[in-house]
């Protein structure tokens, strides 16, 4: 089926269902807007239920802020809570954590959970979409990885991956329900630090309460290879944590972790030029000449995502044109640079590497051989990847000195060809 | 007027910017929130929400930014959160008319033609079904693909997710829909 032909059965589907004339929400809006409410009463029996249990939230967590302020005022451990409050950590007291002897073995099992695992099976990604009850993230599987699957629950998910040939793991867990604050996941203050990724606040810690054979003193080493990144966004908790460090997975470090976490956090373009430069610690080219339709969203860093550039900054640019009206928003063209020593270290695209069948030409940039292609890797309904001739998609990538670059445009072939896309690369300086 | 005048409008305060982009993207904001929640009266809450949510966040959003796909993003987020709220899907093991079966199959082999589907008013009640069938994110990813035309690419930047995340989306989604036509086999081959 075409997609026009599936769109516009769509589009009578729809119109029999909800008829466009009887779709008349500027009431309601203006409503919520004067009256400060956030769902409209009039609207049927499930909204006002929805607006219930978002009262119920509302009012629940004035309680608890309440509650929280009056221990803050009144008490010095309340004073003291309140400089804990925005910490990911639980800071421990010392550096050594008396257990009962009758807990070792327990404890030193303990070692190797870091939080919240919902005691679930593990099942497949697919899966998990049917049973959490929050849109969770899925970072790509870093290199060294293989993906084991996710143990998940309404609140909770644990996606799990195992180093290539084992001796690691990387686990994320994403919770609604906050972090599971066990003596275990405690950390001296001296071992967390304090982070971003992008421009979210988060803590990082290396190291592990360890308790060895035969003591019933816990103590921190500060090298015990497990790695624990924990931050919040938009109401999830997140940890991620690294077990072990075998060959395959020594290069996930603290600021890879990081831009993992990154990567996965900041698909879209949040950061400037000067945040990107410092993320990368290079020197970003802009295009000094671009089409009348173009304009800078952002720049973001991609430092290890398995089929895209490592330690690449890429800056996107949308598409707009008054003769075509705002629905071609999301096109635009998307720079990459990315420094290698050789074009094998190129990871721009599939490692820059084009489908047998696409038309690669040769084109001048300036005083600069580079190559101009038009096409994309498509996956095909048994997973395979195919390269497409796809005119939405054209792609110029030269290498200079000691940097790899590539233009992406997606978006009408007609509004910016070829010769406009080799006019912005010889423009970047 | 223009959707940046009346994001202006609405930045000084002044409600009337706000009703004119209602007024202009209510109707296809519903129709898009539906198709991934399947209930009328809430995505008509959502959609209400997000222009609520327009109005507050107004001066963040640069006025030089279409408006569109900003607000498109907004309604179909919340979209999901509110259909994974809802668990509502069919299940696989679910048995399916035949109708919606054969739309799975047009979906999933793009080759079969429209002429020869069945008729209109089974075709409606179909489509729905077979888009229900699919989880919240693959339904928005193939609303956004096949009802709001967006590319892969496009997907990809508007949903914040990988090209091969939306990639893979599309293929869960093709390969659920498959399995439906798998499990119907055996039920029509019952009739």
């Amino acid at each position: 089926m075409e997609n026009k032909d599936f769109k516009s059965i769509l589009q009578n589907v729809l119109e029999e269902e909800i008829p466009a004339s009887q779709v008349n929400l500027w009431a309601g809006v203006k409503e919520r807007l004067v009256t400060g409410k956030s769902t409209s009463p009039q609207q049927g029996e499930k909204m006002n239920s929805i607006g219930s249990r978002r009262l119920q939230r509302v009012a629940l967590a004035m309680l608890m802020f309440i509650a929280l302020l009056v221990a803050v005022l009144i008490t010095p451990q309340g004073r003291a809570f309140a400089q804990d409050i925005l910490k990911f950590f639980n800071r421990a007291e010392s550096n050594a954590m008396p257990i009962p002897p009758e807990q070792v073995a327990s404890a030193e099992e303990a070692q190797s959970i870091s939080t919240a695992v919902p005691p679930a099976p593990l099942i497949t990604i697919s899966d998990a979409y049917q049973v959490v009850g929050f849109n969770f993230l899925v970072p790509e599987v870093p290199d060294g990885f293989v993906l084991l699957g996710a143990r998940a629950n309404l609140t909770s998910i644990s996606i799990e991956y195992e180093a290539q040939g084992g001796g690691g793991a990387l686990i994320l867990n994403e919770s609604l329900d906050g972090f599971i604050q066990s003596e275990w996941d405690q950390a001296p203050v001296e071992a967390v630090s304090q982070v971003k990724i992008g421009n979210i606040e988060a803590e990082i810690v290396q190291g592990s309460f360890v308790v060895l054979p035969g003591e019933t003193i816990a103590r921190w080493n500060p090298d015990a290879s497990i790695l624990r990144l924990r931050w919040i966004f938009d109401g999830v908790w997140f940890e991620m944590a690294k077990f072990g460090n075998v060959e395959s997975i020594e290069y996930l470090d603290r600021d890879a972790l990081l831009g993992l976490a990154g990567s996965m956090m900041n698909g879209s373009f949040t950061l400037d030029i000067k945040e990107a430069e410092a993320l990368a610690g290079f020197d970003v080219l802009e295009p000094t000449w671009l089409p009348p339709v173009l304009f800078f969203e952002g720049a973001a860093f991609e430092p290890t995502e398995w089929d895209s550039p490592k330690n690449a900054v890429k800056i996107s640019y949308y598409f707009y044109s008054e003769k075509l009206g705002p629905g071609l928003a999301s096109n635009g063209i998307v720079t990459t640079q990315q420094p290698i020593d050789s074009i094998e270290d190129c990871k721009i695209g599939t490692g820059c590497l084009v489908g047998a069948g696409a038309e690669v030409e040769t084109v001048q940039i300036g005083a600069m051989t580079g190559e101009y292609v038009i096409g994309v890797w498509k996956a095909d309904n048994a997973g395979h990847w195919i390269w497409e001739h796809e005119p939405y998609l054209q792609r110029v990538r030269w290498q200079s000195d000691d940097m790899a670059f590539e233009i992406l445009y997606m978006g009408p072939p007609e509004e910016i060809t070829k010769t406009d896309l080799i006019a912005i690369a010889e423009s970047m300086r | 007027m223009e959707d940046r005048i009346a994001i202006s409008r609405i930045k000084q305060g002044d409600l009337n910017g706000l009703e004119i982009l209602v007024n202009r993207y209510q109707v296809r904001a519903v129709h898009a929130a539906y198709l991934v929640v399947f209930d009328r009266a809430l995505a008509e809450d959502i959609v209400q929400t997000a222009f609520v949510k327009v109005a507050e966040k107004v001066q963040q959003f640069d006025g030089q930014r279409p408006f569109a796909p900003w607000f498109f993003r907004i309604v179909v987020n919340d979209a999901i959160k509110a259909a994974k709220r809802l668990k509502q899907s069919i299940s696989l093991d679910e048995e399916l008319d035949g109708p919606t079966v054969k739309l799975a199959a047009q979906l999933v082999e793009p080759s079969l033609q429209p002429s020869q589907m069945m008729e209109e008013k089974e075709t409606r009640q179909m489509i729905l079904n077979a888009i229900k069938s699919l989880t919240p994110e693959q339904r928005a990813v193939v609303v956004m693909r096949y009802y709001l035309d967006m590319s892969e690419a496009e997907l990809s930047m508007k949903m914040d997710r990988p090209l091969s995340t939306i990639k893979w989306w599309l293929r869960e989604a093709r390969k659920r829909l498959r399995n439906l036509i798998g499990s119907s086999q055996g039920f029509e081959d019952r009739q």
